[in-house]
């Protein structure tokens, strides 16, 4: 599957996983573990994604070309060769600020309505 | 970093215990991230221990346990769609291809069609035309359904064009003989019928047998659902 053959439109609205993976990769390749303390950090600790998950949504997301694999390298902390390195691909990153798009103008039309009350 | 006994036995229990579990998912998953979701989990057990002694384990455990749960599940469920949908595919080409044979035997009639089996077709008179290329019609669907649903870089094997191109030189010309003697027609030059003959068979033949070995690869056109 191609990034060309795509349209990020085509895509159904992401799952939260789906979304915090993406963000998580956003700023530079990671491995399984690293995305895992990534979401967690993003989301202060309110999402944790186990391994299934993870590994569940990185199979869907490698299938649908929003990620691709990067060469396997060590991480400095980890010191590990054997970590997969994932990184976004170019339909993922447009998938991503679309996403990202139609999420702030919810929060748009929710502050019109004050659902966050008056400050 | 340098572990503490307890702390190793703990995290190599949990990651033990971990690794049985990962045998509920299916094979594919299994062998494909197995060791990436064994590793992942040893380093949250680490990071739990150094935060949260045994109770930060136990904390990881509940929240790893239910992520497993809904994980197989989803696994599971995702497999049966992909089988279900090449399963039903394998059997409508088959049966397509066998019924497409069958009924081409059976336009020769009950009395040439001993005859017919005899001379592997080179002499058997064709009773009913419109059948014979229905059912030669129905072959052609059957290997084209087959075909189809096979992973494209598997699709220019030689068995296949071989299947597909005999079956179709065989229609021709049974609708060329159909066209010049509608009524009751022969098959024509013995030697090409033979050949068109055999290859059809065999090409449906390997067909059959490379979808059926090819059972578990999993169909890439998927539809659309929510990632």
């Amino acid at each position: 599957m191609t990034d060309t053959l795509q349209n990020p439109e085509e895509f159904p609205p992401l799952t939260p996983a789906v979304f915090n993976i993406l963000l998580a990769l956003a700023d530079g390749e990671k491995h399984g573990y690293g995305i895992m303390q990534e979401v967690e950090a993003n989301t202060s600790g309110q999402v944790l994604m186990g391994p299934g998950t993870l590994y569940g949504s990185i199979k869907r997301m490698l299938q649908a070309g929003l990620i691709e694999e990067s060469d396997e390298r060590s991480d400095p902390e980890m010191d590990d060769q054997r970590r997969r390195y994932y990184k976004l691909t170019a339909l993922g990153r447009r998938t991503l600020r679309m996403e990202a798009e139609r999420l702030a103008s919810q929060v748009k039309i929710a502050r019109a309505k004050n659902v966050f009350g008056v400050t | 970093m340098i572990q503490k006994p307890a702390e190793q036995s703990l995290v190599v229990f949990s990651v033990g215990v971990y690794q049985m579990l990962l045998t509920a998912y299916p094979t594919r998953f299994r062998r494909e991230y197995g060791s990436h979701m064994a590793q992942a989990f040893r380093d949250c057990c680490l990071r739990a221990f150094n935060s949260g002694g045994a109770s930060g384990i136990l904390k990881l455990w509940l929240v790893t346990l239910l992520d497993f749960i809904q994980s197989v599940v989803s696994e599971h469920r995702q497999k049966e769609t992909q089988m279900n949908k090449a399963k039903t595919l394998k059997l409508i080409g088959s049966f397509l291809i066998i019924a497409g044979l069958a009924l081409f035997s059976a336009t020769f009639g009950s009395h040439s069609f001993w005859k017919f089996i005899g001379s592997m077709g080179l002499t058997g008179e064709l009773m009913h035309p419109i059948l014979a290329w229905l059912g030669l019609g129905s072959v052609l669907v059957g290997l084209s359904v087959l075909y189809l649903q096979l992973p494209s870089n598997k699709r220019f094997e030689s068995k296949w064009i071989f299947g597909i191109t005999g079956c179709c030189a065989l229609v021709l010309i049974v609708f060329i003989f159909g066209f010049i003697n509608p009524t009751m027609m022969r098959l024509g030059n013995p030697t090409i019928v033979f050949s068109v003959y055999s290859a059809t068979l065999l090409g449906s033949l390997f067909v059959i047998v490379i979808s059926l070995k090819n059972s578990e690869t999993p169909n890439q056109s998927e539809p659309k659902q929510r990632m």
